[in-house]
């Protein structure tokens, strides 16, 4: 009895040991990451490279795919920034976005999250865009745009502004949808390019209430574009989804809808939807979201965390989102090897708009459902 | 006077379900405090008050969505009640070798995850789905079933899943009727509808109340299924809390419309304890 005690005792040390020393060998970071499956293989392709160069740092991808539940950083960071946490076990959330920043601010505070020492990711410097809402904090490390999608057999010159878009969606009843911009981002630039086409341009960028006043000539006309959409069991239907308006288009129900460009590349690549669908880009464009990281201020990991944000903003990563994923490179494009570029072909990537109006987006769709989606 | 050997067995027994009552707590009882504290905050100033109930109850758009949930809520009862109900009794008192694949098959779309069967019945009746192409193809007619974005499709979906969950607790009860009672009924001369309401009905009329109570409690906070088929207005309570909470990010009227979720499933959980704490008098003398 006393021997297996011993024995007991022995290898609970050894193992515990083992943890210790396996901490010090290298240092191990929690990248939290949140997407549909595309992200979770960027991700394991930008952390292969990162690997290759970087030792002493290992990075562990936490991937939580969209849809299968909210992401799991968030709330933890919220909680335990509120229950005065001393540490947390993620030390850099990825994918986030500028809505995930305004909830940080509203239920916890920025200050959860690292203020972002530049001299630390010297390749910072290359990055051209940054968040409206924790420019400080966060970083951006990818684009993404918003096309219109069209069916080519069908619609053979696609509209090239947005008042053609109005006018063709008018002339082609029924032939257009977009979902419902709070389910995903494609109808949330549709609907924010409708209305803040009309405000001053500094406003897309802008988290200040005022604009709301400005709101009602947008929502007029998408009340006026709501009866030539597209139409369900007798009734006009907004879809869910990003992906419920790319199925209406794959077969053949409608012919054009607002869709992101790397989720409708991804999906010609791999057959899912036909090869006469095309993408364009209207004038002036659909917006697009900044997808960035930080870092969780309790993060014990910063200066691993920093050595990966920096490798993040270098040309060779970048290099990685836009191949990989199709994503809209933040840095100058010129930096990117020309056949990198042609990956992106008929994008027109110097049109590219960011809204990043935070707060103000949750309000907006409010808004959208209470006037729009109510509509008969 | 209690001796000391009964005192040990009582705490004994309280101590095995200690750990039980403190997860109960801690994941149940806490959150839906929480909820409901919640719930009577103001978003802005977070003191007392009744705001997001006056919302839910006046807002034309969550009284819609209200009305809607109870609707598609009601009639999926119904119709799964009465289809699982007749399922039960074939299945159970004929025997032939149809019957029989039947009681194996039926139980089928319990074991099929949901979203994949939500998507498959939404490549079905869609309309462009395969109905509407099997009969462009085969009549030439061009067939639309009009069931997306519609209640109707999401009560046809709720019963696929609903149905076999119902006809396995009904069914159970009709099998515990003793064959006896009924051939001894039938000798003395009782005919079928006579053995019917006399006696299976009233012998299964409690777990039968008890299904119900349960599609109820199962469908009224539903979410992937009016998420996928329902249309963006009205909407189910489920789609629209979600909705509410992720989307508008509003905390405390997503927690008021829960407590309502709550309040109408312990509504019907309070129907189903004091149902099945209720001794049936046949089971009774049976003992």
């Amino acid at each position: 009895m006393r021997k297996r005690t011993v024995l007991c005792t022995v290898l609970v040390i050894v193992v515990a040991m083992a943890g210790v020393f396996s901490a010090f060998g290298a240092d191990k970071i929690n990248l939290y990451t949140s997407g549909s499956d595309n992200v979770r293989i960027v991700w394991e392709a930008v952390i292969d490279a990162f690997n290759k160069t970087n030792t002493g740092v290992t990075v562990v991808q936490q991937y939580l795919a969209s849809g299968a539940g909210t992401r799991t950083d968030l709330p933890k960071l919220i909680a335990a920034w509120n229950t005065g946490q001393k540490e947390i076990d993620i030390d850099i959330m990825a994918d986030i976005s500028d809505d995930d920043l305004t909830r940080i601010k509203k239920e916890a505070s920025l200050d959860a999250l690292l203020k972002l020492d530049r001299t630390k990711i010297p390749n910072m410097v290359n990055i051209l865009a940054k968040s409206a809402v924790a420019p400080d904090q966060s970083m951006a490390f990818r684009g993404t745009a918003v096309f219109i999608a069209y069916n080519s057999d069908k619609v053979p010159t696609p509209p090239k502004t947005d008042k053609e878009l109005y006018a063709w969606i008018k002339a082609n009843p029924g032939r257009f949808a977009y979902n419902d911009p709070s389910t995903g981002g494609a109808g949330s630039a549709f609907v924010t390019t409708a209305i803040y086409n009309s405000l001053p341009a500094e406003a897309l960028t802008s988290t200040d209430v005022k604009w709301m006043a400005q709101w009602d000539a947008g929502f007029a006309l998408l009340k006026d574009l709501h009866p030539s959409l597209y139409k369900a069991s007798g009734k006009v239907q907004y879809t869910v989804k990003n992906q419920g308006s790319l199925d209406l288009l794959a077969d053949g129900s409608i012919w054009m809808c607002p869709a992101w460009a790397d989720m409708t590349l991804d999906q010609k690549s791999r057959g899912l939807l036909p090869a006469s669908i095309k993408l364009a880009q209207i004038q002036p464009s659909l917006t697009g979201a900044l997808t960035q990281v930080a870092i969780p201020s309790m993060s014990k990991n910063a200066a691993a965390d920093y050595k990966f944000l920096n490798y993040v903003a270098s040309v060779e990563a970048q290099d990685i989102f836009v191949k990989v994923m199709k994503a809209i490179p933040v840095i100058d494009t010129k930096k990117l090897p020309a056949s990198t570029l042609d990956l992106l072909s008929g994008l027109q990537m110097s049109t590219y708009r960011t809204a990043t109006i935070g707060a103000l987006g949750p309000l907006l769709n409010q808004r959208w459902t209470k006037d729009i989606a109510t509509l008969p | 006077m209690i001796d000391r050997q009964t005192l040990k067995q009582k705490a004994f027994g309280l101590l095995l379900v200690l750990p039980s009552f403190f997860v109960i707590c801690l994941l149940v009882v806490y959150p839906i405090f929480r909820s409901v504290t919640l719930s009577f905050s103001d978003p802005e100033t977070h003191a007392f008050s009744l705001i997001n109930y006056r919302q839910i109850f006046t807002e034309p758009f969550m009284v819609g969505n209200i009305k809607y949930t109870l609707i598609v809520v009601a009639f999926t009862v119904l119709i799964t009640a009465i289809l699982s109900y007749l399922l039960a009794l074939y299945i159970t008192f004929t025997d032939s070798w149809f019957s029989r694949a039947i009681s194996r098959l039926y139980i089928i779309p319990r074991f099929i995850p949901t979203i994949v069967a939500v998507y498959a019945i939404m490549n079905v009746v869609k309309d462009t789905g395969a109905l509407n192409r099997i009969f462009v193809q085969l009549f030439h007619v061009d067939f639309k079933p009009s069931l997306m974005y519609t209640p109707q499709g999401i009560i046809l979906a709720n019963c696929w899943f609903n149905v076999p969950f119902s006809v396995m607790l009904i069914g159970a009860s009709l099998q515990g009727i003793p064959r006896s009672i009924i051939e001894s009924a039938r000798d003395v001369g009782a005919g079928k509808l006579r053995v019917f309401l006399n006696m299976i009905l009233p012998l299964s009329l409690n777990d039968f109340l008890i299904a119900v109570t349960f599609v109820f409690m199962g469908n009224v906070a539903s979410f992937t299924t009016p998420y996928l088929m329902g249309a963006r207005s009205p909407m189910m309570l489920g789609v629209a809390l979600q909705q509410e909470f992720s989307s508008f990010l509003n905390m405390e009227k997503s927690a008021a419309i829960s407590v309502f979720l709550f309040l109408l499933s312990s509504l019907m959980g309070g129907f189903y304890i004091y149902k099945s704490l209720k001794a049936n008098k046949w089971e009774v003398s049976d003992r």
